[in-house]
């Protein structure tokens, strides 16, 4: 244990005083006291210091508070509690109402780009289909992409529909022909070589009331197989086929 | 947000001693009032930074604080008396050596609150963290964010400045009158 001396003791006796017993470690703590009590002055300054701190931290806290303020200060408290409430509920509510104004204006605007439902361009498609059937047949082979000419001469007068049919899960382009005289019908499905079908294994079918017959040249029609659905019967396609010009 | 029961919790168990505390500092019940009421609102306003409940004592003690330091920065009718002064002060050097002749007994309660109000806020505040509040030298470096040396160094001048304010406010009672702000005046 080391030897403490006058001004050290005084040091380690205010420390303690301010931060506590822990302070000091085992070792000074041993030491000072072992020098408190072989030095009277020191012993003394040190009762005398704390009875000092002891009564001045006595005196000081003699002060009396007012019956109302804690009252006033739960009131505030609640005022500001409310007031807080108040402002984040309005916080939400505008938040929420620009949020549903800018939903509405996303609306409005998704609504402004839907296309419009032309009766007019019906119209005008219907009577140019009846008008001039080979134009009207022939923008549509333009549309799709697909060779200008059939490989049959059908009758473009007998065209009834263009358009498309889902034949296991993909579209398919198609045209449908009615017959001149009964209510039977040609079908032309048109089918791209690079489309999702292996074209390769497609043959001509046959049933009791309707034939199927596949034409196919990848350098006369670009890579489009063609496959023309008609009633079985001794006139075969015939009846769907343009008139000879010298023919009535 | 904090729920009500922590801003009653917080008033409950603090208004009291930081009322005090605020008497002591600003030496006006009125002030004191409003310096607390002006803790607390700056209390609620910020409560989102503190952490733990357990540390709120000190949290609000710091926001009294620096209220109060803003206060007499704005009010211009403070004193204030920079720390060298008081350093090179040859009576509060005599007054090192603790007298026994302190007799609390004898204290009259204005004249201990004139006898703080002498002291430089620099001196006064720690004091009365460590007197009133208990707080240890550490925190109170902490909260005013000064080494822990200089705080023992402040309360240990703050103690001989009021022993000698509060020892000549004893020997006035004995000789004629005077105000114990004349006497901090007095010094060089």
């Amino acid at each position: 244990m080391f030897v403490m001396q006058c001004h050290e003791a005084l040091w380690y006796l205010e420390l303690r005083r301010g931060e506590g017993e822990k302070a000091l470690g085992p070792e000074v703590q041993a030491a000072l006291e072992s020098h408190l009590q072989n030095c009277a002055q020191c012993a003394t300054r040190a009762r005398t210091q704390e009875l000092w701190d002891y009564q001045l931290s006595q005196l000081l806290r003699q002060v009396s508070v007012p019956a109302q303020l804690g009252d006033r200060l739960l009131i505030q408290a609640a005022a500001y509690r409310g007031r807080t409430l108040r402002l984040r509920f309005y916080r939400l509510t505008a938040v929420a109402a620009s949020v549903l104004l800018l939903l509405g204006f996303a609306w409005l605007g998704y609504r402004a780009t839907l296309p419009t439902f032309s009766t007019e361009q019906l119209v005008l498609f219907h009577d140019s289909h009846l008008q001039d059937p080979e134009s009207y047949f022939h923008r549509w082979l333009q549309h799709e992409g697909l060779p200008e000419e059939l490989p049959v001469p059908l009758n473009l007068n007998l065209l009834v529909h263009l358009g498309y049919e889902r034949i296991q899960g993909q579209k398919v382009p198609v045209a449908l022909f009615r017959h001149p005289q009964r209510p039977e019908f040609a079908r032309v499905y048109f089918l791209r070589q690079s489309g999702p079908f292996r074209w390769r294994q497609l043959n001509d079918a046959e049933a009791s009331h309707t034939v199927a017959q596949v034409i196919s040249d990848s350098q006369s029609f670009r890579g489009v197989t063609y496959v023309i659905v008609y009633p079985a019967g001794p006139e075969g396609l015939r009846p769907f086929l343009r008139p000879n010009p010298g023919t009535s | 947000m904090a729920s009500a029961a922590i801003y009653h919790q917080l008033v409950r168990d603090y208004y009291e001693a930081l009322y005090r505390f605020a008497y002591r500092l600003s030496g006006s019940p009125n002030d004191a009032s409003d310096l607390v009421q002006d803790t607390y609102q700056a209390a609620f306003e910020s409560i989102h930074q503190l952490q733990r409940v357990e540390s709120a004592r000190s949290w609000l003690f710091t926001i009294l604080v620096n209220l109060y330091r803003q206060q007499c920065r704005r009010n211009t009718a403070l004193h204030y008396y920079p720390p060298e002064a008081l350093s090179d002060c040859s009576e509060a050097r005599e007054s090192l050596e603790v007298s026994e002749e302190w007799e609390p007994e004898r204290i009259d309660p204005q004249q201990l609150q004139a006898a703080i109000q002498e002291l430089d806020e620099d001196f006064r505040i720690p004091l009365l963290l460590h007197y009133m509040e208990g707080f240890k030298y550490r925190e109170i470096a902490e909260e005013l964010g000064i080494p822990i040396g200089t705080v023992m160094s402040r309360i240990n001048r703050a103690k001989e400045q009021l022993r000698r304010l509060l020892g000549s406010c004893k020997d006035m009672r004995k000789g004629p009158r005077t105000e114990a702000r004349d006497v901090r005046h007095a010094m060089p």
